[in-house]
């Protein structure tokens, strides 16, 4: 067989060559220092340059570099991505979303839900030894939960009287009685002419097919079904 | 998502990517199995090489299989190295053939190829507009045919990683708040529809009309001021848009949806600012008539062959796209791989 010394230093180079300087500096580093020993160690047989590689950095340096490689830029890339996790992010979505649902959601039951899970999204935080008031002066989470600044004082506030207090919702209705007793006795009297109004109203349910378009509302909406209730 | 998989996939691709063949092939499969092994055993390991004592050998498969398996020992009782693998090339001419690949940067041109070819078929199947399946394809796939070596893939994937959990995070807080609004609509509408006809309950239903008036204003607050987001930027928003129109996907990538009737969008805009938010009396409102209609939702069990109609109008839409048609031409088994990929991150993006 015959042994092509030249081609592996040529080959080398290319691989060193070929492994950019910001992204991958220990194999460029690693297979140019390599081709240099090559250059100054000629041998005849790929089973000789093996077993006198063995004997040098240079029998396992092609893969150390590539783990140094692997972990360089993972480090690299949490530089600029920062050093949140999944699970710290879903924690302050949670709590956002407790904040969503108890102000909005009409249903008691997903309300209650939602209280409970923003309230275990705060034990975890606390047991993992973050502070909500510190991760949520990080700007990355302002953009992430995509509030504005009156809305983050708001939430804050909210979070700071929920994790004082537990979850309080106010249902009082003391404030509209008053109009609730007056309306409900209103509609007992007037059914005809309630049901008169709804008369010319089109009562019915439907579906139809929404296809991605051009339209500014991105859709086209085709094979629109009725059916009359 | 397959997590062990998915770094032991990270080891092996660069002694994969060297073509081995024979004893070399042989020890490089057999490594892995030994890899999988330990990482099923031990799910949390991030360094199964090192974790599992590996190391050693990892380092000398790798030195084997970039010298084109010139320094890989034959395995006992195997047949001698004649300098040839199995393809019957000679060890010259496996050289050549690297030199000619680094040359002209081969392996990684055709792994980008196949993210790009992978990216526009998926692009061409997808919904650009939908975020749940598209956001996180095009922040992975997308970028990566740009990559100029396998590393920098590494780079990009950590970068898209995190890219892709600010998008399911928002996704996730933009579905919330759109279905909060549009519950609070509809159950305005239902309230308003039961007293029109008189039922039962309507003195019940008028009482929830002045509570659900009152959840919607603090909720509208909530999202002009909070959130910054008024109806007109849910509505000119094409994945809100369609959002509050409750889809239901007709494909495995959503791109051909069922939905209800689109003028419920005037409807809602309607409601929402002429009637829950206008101040006007209930007793007013109640005895005008509205505007748009309202269509409610078609109720499946009752009208299933709409279903079904919608299902085959959606297939025959998405005949001819790769994706969904069988026509995927696979380069390699990494095509398929990515796929899986495609469909984890997706998957990922829509358990909620």
């Amino acid at each position: 067989m015959a042994y092509q010394h030249d081609k592996i230093i040529e080959l080398y180079m290319l691989k060193s060559e070929n492994f950019p300087e910001d992204i991958a500096p220990n194999q460029r580093k690693f297979y140019r220092e390599a081709a240099e020993w090559l250059k100054d160690n000629r041998f005849d047989s790929a089973e000789a340059a093996a077993e006198a590689m063995k004997q040098t950095e240079y029998y396992t340096g092609g893969a150390e570099a590539l783990n140094a490689d692997d972990a360089f830029v993972r480090a690299k890339a949490k530089e600029f991505t920062g050093r949140r996790s999944f699970k710290q992010k879903e924690a302050m979505r949670r709590i956002l979303n407790g904040y969503m649902q108890i102000t909005g959601n009409p249903q008691a039951e997903y309300r209650r839900e939602a209280a409970d899970d923003m309230a275990e999204a705060l034990r975890w935080l606390e047991s993992t030894g973050l502070d909500f008031d510190e991760m949520i002066s990080d700007e990355a989470y302002r953009d992430i939960l995509m509030m504005t600044e009156a809305g983050f004082a708001n939430f804050i506030e909210f979070v700071h009287s929920f994790a004082a207090g537990g979850y309080v919702y106010d249902d009082r209705t003391d404030d509209i009685a008053e109009e609730q007793a007056m309306i409900a006795e209103w509609v007992k009297e007037n059914k005809e002419r309630l049901a008169e109004a709804g008369k010319s109203e089109k009562w019915s349910t439907a579906a139809c097919i929404a296809v991605p378009s051009d339209d500014p509302c991105g859709y086209d909406f085709i094979q629109l079904k009725e059916v009359e209730q | 998502m397959d997590m062990i998989k998915i770094l032991i996939d990270a080891y092996m691709k660069p002694l994969y990517d060297t073509n081995p063949s024979g004893n070399l092939l042989e020890a490089i499969q057999t490594f892995e199995q030994k890899l999988y092994v330990y990482g099923r055993a031990n799910p949390d390991a991030m360094d199964i090489v090192g974790e599992s004592g590996n190391r050693d050998e990892y380092n000398q498969l790798y030195m084997a299989a970039i010298s084109g398996g010139a320094a890989y020992e034959a395995a006992p009782g195997s047949a001698e190295d004649s300098g040839a693998d199995d393809s019957g090339k000679s060890m010259e001419e496996l050289i050549d053939e690297q030199i000619a690949a680094e040359r002209e940067r081969l392996t990684v041109k055709e792994l980008t190829a196949e993210y790009r070819k992978i990216y526009d078929e998926f692009m061409e199947a997808c919904d650009p507009n939908y975020e749940i399946t598209v956001a996180s394809v095009k922040a992975t796939l997308g970028t990566y045919q740009d990559a100029t070596c396998a590393e920098e893939i590494t780079y990009m994937s950590a970068v898209a990683g995190a890219v892709c959990e600010d998008v399911s995070v928002k996704t996730k807080l933009k579905t919330e708040m759109v279905v909060i609004l549009t519950s609070l609509i509809t159950g305005w509408e239902n309230s308003k529809k039961k007293i029109r006809e008189n039922d039962e309950a309507m003195d019940k239903y008028a009482q929830a009309m002045v509570v659900t008036r009152r959840q919607t204003i603090r909720y509208y607050r909530f999202l002009t001021e909070d959130m910054g987001i008024t109806f007109d930027d849910m509505i000119n928003d094409p994945f809100s848009f369609i959002t509050m129109l409750q889809p239901q996907g007709l494909d495995s990538l959503w791109r051909i949806k069922k939905v209800m009737h689109p003028d419920n969008i005037k409807a809602m805009r309607y409601v929402l600012f002429e009637e829950i938010l206008s101040g006007r009396p209930l007793t007013d409102i109640l005895l005008t008539p509205q505007q748009y209609p309202f269509y409610g939702v078609i109720d499946s069990a009752m009208h299933p062959e709409i279903d079904a109609e919608f299902l085959k109008a959606a297939e025959t839409m998405n005949k001819g796209i790769s994706f969904f048609g069988g026509k995927i031409e696979t380069i390699s088994q990494d095509s398929e791989e990515l796929h899986k990929k495609t469909a984890e991150f997706i998957a990922m993006n829509t358990s909620y």
